[in-house]
């Protein structure tokens, strides 16, 4: 067990007041019997009304706007929470059993959106690297930590060199990346290979000097063990999720569970800084570096004041409406 | 009515006043060039309406047909009169559904008229004059279809509160570009710049009528700025803006239509205020400067008021 | 087609000569799409609620799941009184057998129903008197049924509720429709732009400021809806109108995630849910329907791809498809390739000889095939069918594709009274 304070902050600054702004936040601990919320303030400058709302996955949203002229956003997240240790799958029953029970799940509804991998056009080759990585026949779980130690081992961990957009098919090749983009790979490698697997965002907690994405939010993978439930897998850390993470939201990919999502209208281009700090009792020096890129945009509006002087992209977003 | 179709139509008068604005200045600055014995050259103009460096500016100048394309026609010159005009139909086409069929007729028209390689070939070859006359008759048609068609309601007030604001900006503009003539030095008047600016603002009759005799700089000036009765003068589009904009009184929330009447009464006071022997040398540049504020102000209070930009 | 640049509305040519239906013929046709269309808004309220279809195995769960307009974002959301699809086009097509024949549903942004206004009208000039000699039933309520039906959502406290019609703008081929309308309805038209959510309400930029929208009729295809919910880069959404939506705040019509019910591998279901909600037997048929999803199926279609017409399951507008009997050996093996990397995303249908009538065209009566699609209205009091609807018709001789995207034309659809 162990408790944490953490303190979450978001800026986005402007260089030129923006208006209309829309936002979604998914930063709210999931509380469950591994964790214990003992306290959550989310704190907005301009103090707008957030409405809070429970999505498909079961993760909380909270959705506020200001349209009023702003220069700058501030969120901040303050959470108390108790973690607890989990229960290590036992993983008695036999392989075929279980792979049997995982054929099963492709009907089943409940797991159907973490079964699908992405579309990619270097399947072939990423199962023929594969083919080395796993072991024939292994039990899942097995499997999945041999996958999860496979991103760990063979990407490095590198910042700059991806962004959100980054496709799975670059992060292969370029054999790099952030929390983010392990996640998205051993997502993909767990369902490539018929285990059902989900995107999971939050925090990892800092025990050590070596635990890598404290300093913002972060993102792991959690598996389907049978008989036992989800399991979470952390590449980046290359260890099983205990009670040093805390999850926010879980989803089937990134979009799902962005921590911070906006629009704006605006003219100028915007700063953004995040910063977790996390205290387990003493305090820690911080780190400002955003591991996870949090997803602002502008939203693609004409720019005042030239109005309606309609851009490519206009003309062919109308175009493309089905009117059936 | 919707913020962004006010704005759209906001835009539509501005880009055709521009239009018609820089059509008439460029059509006497051409004759100029061709009977001034010391004509001051192009330069002013690429400055103000071009989109060249100063080594290309410098290239051009002294090649009148090259101006001309420059200024009236090319399609890479943003601030052209060809893209005044495309912008003003693409507006147009955009509130298709707020003007009338005529009007829309109209600026389709004038855009196909400029795209016709024979007005280009004549401008910039055998007759400037005239071809520069054939677009100006075109800008002057869209004119009388907006007064003849165009019924009096809310879309008719923003069309009249872009065209005087534009009106008001570039008589502002065009007095500063030529400030010098109004210096100390030339109370004896007479320069040759000085007809000319008349002319470009079609006000040369009238300033025969009114003051006989030899031109004299202070008279344009006063002309220019103060005359009721010049459509051109900035007295004239100062108090147009103020009559159109009182009558978004009751189509407005109090606040905006309170802070838009302020800033233009604000705009008008100083003009109306100041005296024509205030307007020597340097303290006609600050003069102009701060009208030319007071007029930005009024933008962006119906920018951010009635056209939802915050 | 599209692409024409500079061109915004492409006319639809018009043929004078009116489709007539008859009074009997048309009292089985509007009783088959209201069984129909009652069906598919129980099944869309039940898809996104208990699922009770899915568990007790009608409808593959696999294939609602992998339907890309299957939103995540609508389960167990509620629905005003449980209307899905409020404004409906089904195609119907009479085969050589006379019977009328169910092509497809239209439960999102169905179009034509200005057409259909706008025939009638001409008809009415050119052949005065006609009209009512024969005893046809009008058309002109639509806009005033479907405005009744848009003012019926607003929630229970508002009076006096405003109404728009939200349209992808001026460079959509719908635009005159969306256009018209607004006008007939007497709402305003908008565009994403005009919109923005504050506090989870809606509201209009107008030059008087801020005013309350109630009701969208929106033009604009779900993944477009809402950059904040859906596809980032959409410029003709409202960012925060889903929550808006969710919070009861704002009715929208036709409501997201429509498209689950009328993809076409579902469709081959309909009548199946027809006897699973209603307990009755379909008034009107499907045309047959082959899922390629299915390996037999799929076997079965490659043999015979001359013979049969290949849709793609979420298209529509006539795109996407192949006509076997129309089509070089290239084309089809293109479709094979590209069915057997994706088969869920199509269906095959053998080629129905589509019913002909006469066309006035080139100073003659020349026979063209043509189809009918009315239009339904469906609000809290029931589900109102205007009496005819489209006819298109596909102008090119021979030609099988009545779609006003791909050469087709329309004529006045008259039904006689009884």
């Amino acid at each position: 067990m162990a408790s944490y304070k953490i303190q979450h902050r978001t800026r986005y600054a402007y260089a030129a007041p923006v208006i209309d702004c829309a936002n979604q936040l998914m930063i709210y601990p999931l509380a469950d019997e591994r964790l214990t919320v003992k306290s959550h303030v989310v704190s907005i400058s301009q103090y707008p009304d957030v409405a809070l709302f429970t999505d498909y996955f079961g993760n909380q949203v909270g959705v506020f706007s200001i349209i009023q002229p702003h220069s700058e956003l501030v969120i901040e997240s303050r959470a108390e929470v108790e973690t607890h240790a989990i229960q290590f799958p036992m993983d008695e029953a036999d392989a075929d059993t279980q792979w049997q029970h995982l054929a099963g799940l492709r009907t089943d509804m409940a797991f159907m959106d973490f079964l699908k991998p992405a579309h990619l056009e270097i399947e072939n080759e990423i199962r023929q690297a594969l083919g080395s990585v796993l072991t024939p026949g292994a039990k899942p779980l097995k499997q999945a930590l041999e996958l999860s130690e496979y991103v760990h081992d063979n990407f490095q961990y590198q910042q700059g060199v991806t962004n959100i957009e980054t496709p799975l098919e670059d992060i292969w090749r370029l054999r790099a990346g952030v929390c983010q983009d392990f996640t998205l790979m051993l997502l993909y490698l767990l369902r490539l290979t018929g285990l059902p697997a989900r995107y999971v965002s939050g925090y990892v907690c800092p025990r050590d000097e070596n635990v890598r994405g404290t300093g913002a939010t972060h993102a792991w993978v959690e598996v389907y063990v049978p008989f036992y439930g989800w399991l979470g897998l952390d590449p980046t850390n290359n260890c099983i999720v205990n009670d040093g993470h805390v999850r926010m939201a879980i989803g089937r990919n990134f979009a799902d569970c962005t921590p911070v999502k906006g629009t704006y209208k605006g003219t100028g281009a915007h700063t953004l800084e995040v910063s977790v700090h996390i205290e387990n009792g003493q305090p820690l020096p911080s780190d400002n570096l955003p591991d996870v890129p949090v997803y602002v945009q502008q939203s693609p509006t004409p720019i005042a004041p030239v109005n309606s002087y309609r851009k490519y992209l206009d003309w062919e977003q109308q175009q493309q409406q089905q009117q059936q | 009515m919707l913020s962004r179709v006010a704005d759209t139509i906001y835009w539509l008068a501005r880009y055709m006043e521009r239009t018609q604005s820089m059509l008439q200045v460029i059509r006497i600055q051409y004759i100029a060039s061709q009977d001034e014995p010391h004509y001051w050259g192009w330069q002013p103009l690429l400055h103000t309406y071009g989109d060249l460096s100063e080594k290309e500016i410098k290239q051009r100048a002294p090649h009148t047909p090259q101006v001309l394309y420059h200024l009236v026609f090319d399609r890479q010159n943003g601030a052209s009169v060809y893209h005044n005009i495309v912008r003003g139909r693409e507006n147009a086409r955009a509130v298709q559904d707020h003007i009338t069929k005529e009007v829309w007729q109209s600026l389709n028209d004038y855009y196909h008229l400029i795209r016709q390689d024979s007005v280009a070939h004549q401008t910039l070859g055998e007759d400037p004059v005239s071809g520069l006359d054939g677009l100006i008759q075109q800008g002057v048609l869209y004119v009388g279809t907006v007064q003849n068609t165009m019924p009096r309601d809310e879309g008719y007030i923003f069309l009249k509160l872009g065209k005087f604001l534009e009106r008001a900006l570039q008589v502002t503009d065009m007095l500063r570009l030529n400030q010098h003539l109004f210096g100390e030095e030339s109370e004896h008047g007479g320069a040759p710049e000085l007809r000319y600016l008349l002319y470009s603002l079609l006000g040369y009759e009238l300033y025969l009528k009114t003051y006989q005799g030899q031109l004299e700089a202070r008279s344009v000036l006063e002309l220019t700025l103060y005359n009721a009765d010049f459509p051109h003068s900035l007295l004239y589009s100062l108090g147009q803006l103020l009559r159109y904009c009182e009558r978004l009184k009751d189509k407005s929330r109090p606040e905006s239509y309170e802070q838009l009447r302020f800033l233009i009464g604000k705009a008008r006071t100083t003009v109306a205020y100041s005296t024509l022997e205030s307007q020597q040398g340097e303290a006609l540049g600050k003069f102009l400067a701060q009208v030319r504020g007071e007029l930005l102000e009024v933008a962006a209070a119906l920018s951010s008021s009635y056209f939802g930009n915050g | 087609m599209y692409n024409s640049g500079e061109g915004i509305e492409k006319i639809f040519p018009f043929d004078i000569i009116p489709r007539i239906i008859s009074n009997t013929e048309w009292l089985r046709i509007e009783a088959g799409i209201k069984q129909r269309l009652k069906a598919l808004n129980i099944f869309l309220k039940d898809i996104y609620h208990q699922q009770f279809i899915i568990k007790d195995g009608v409808v593959p769960a696999a294939l609602v799941y992998s339907c890309p307009q299957f939103l995540r974002e609508m389960m167990n959301v509620a629905v005003p009184h449980d209307v899905y699809t409020h404004v409906a086009g089904v195609d119907l097509i009479r085969d050589h057998d006379g019977e009328f024949y169910v092509l497809e549903d239209n439960l999102r942004t169905p179009s034509g129903v200005s057409y259909m206004l706008e025939n009638r009208s001409i008809t009415y000039r050119i052949f005065p008197d006609l009209l009512p000699k024969s005893n046809v039933l009008p058309v002109k309520d639509y806009p005033a049924l479907l405005y009744r039906n848009l003012l019926a959502l607003a929630g229970p406290q508002t009076s006096d509720p405003t109404v728009v019609l939200l349209s992808p703008g001026i460079y959509n081929s719908a635009y005159f429709e969306h256009s018209t309308l607004a006008r007939l309805m007497g709402i305003q038209l908008v565009e994403g732009r005009d919109l923005i959510v504050h506090n989870h309400f809606v509201y209009m930029k107008t030059t008087r400021g801020l005013e309350k929208v109630d009701v969208i009729y929106r033009r604009v295809d779900d993944e477009f809806l809402d950059p904040l919910a859906f596809r980032p880069d959409s410029a003709l959404g409202v960012p925060g109108l889903y929550w808006a939506y969710r919070k009861g705040n704002v009715a929208i019509v036709n409501a997201m995630g429509n498209g689950v019910a009328d993809d076409k591998a579902v469709y081959c279901y309909v009548p199946d849910m027809i006897r699973y909600y209603l307990n009755e037997e379909p008034i009107l048929k499907n045309v047959p329907t082959y899922q390629l999803a299915d390996n037999d199926h799929r076997e079965l279609v490659f043999s015979q791809m001359d013979k049969m017409v290949i849709k793609r399951t979420n298209e529509s507008g006539g795109y996407g498809m192949l006509i076997g009997s129309a089509a070089t050996e290239q084309e089809m093996d293109d479709f094979r390739q590209a069915i057997t990397a994706d088969p869920r995303s199509f269906i095959a249908q053998p080629i129905i000889s589509l019913s002909s009538t006469p066309c006035y065209i080139d100073g003659k009566l020349q026979p063209r095939r043509i189809d009918l699609r009315p239009f339904a209205l469906c609000g809290p009091s029931g589900i109102d069918i205007v009496p005819g609807g489209l006819t298109r018709v596909a102008l090119r001789e021979g030609s099988l594709i009545v779609n006003s995207s791909q050469g087709g034309g329309s004529k006045d659809t008259w039904v006689l009274g009884g």
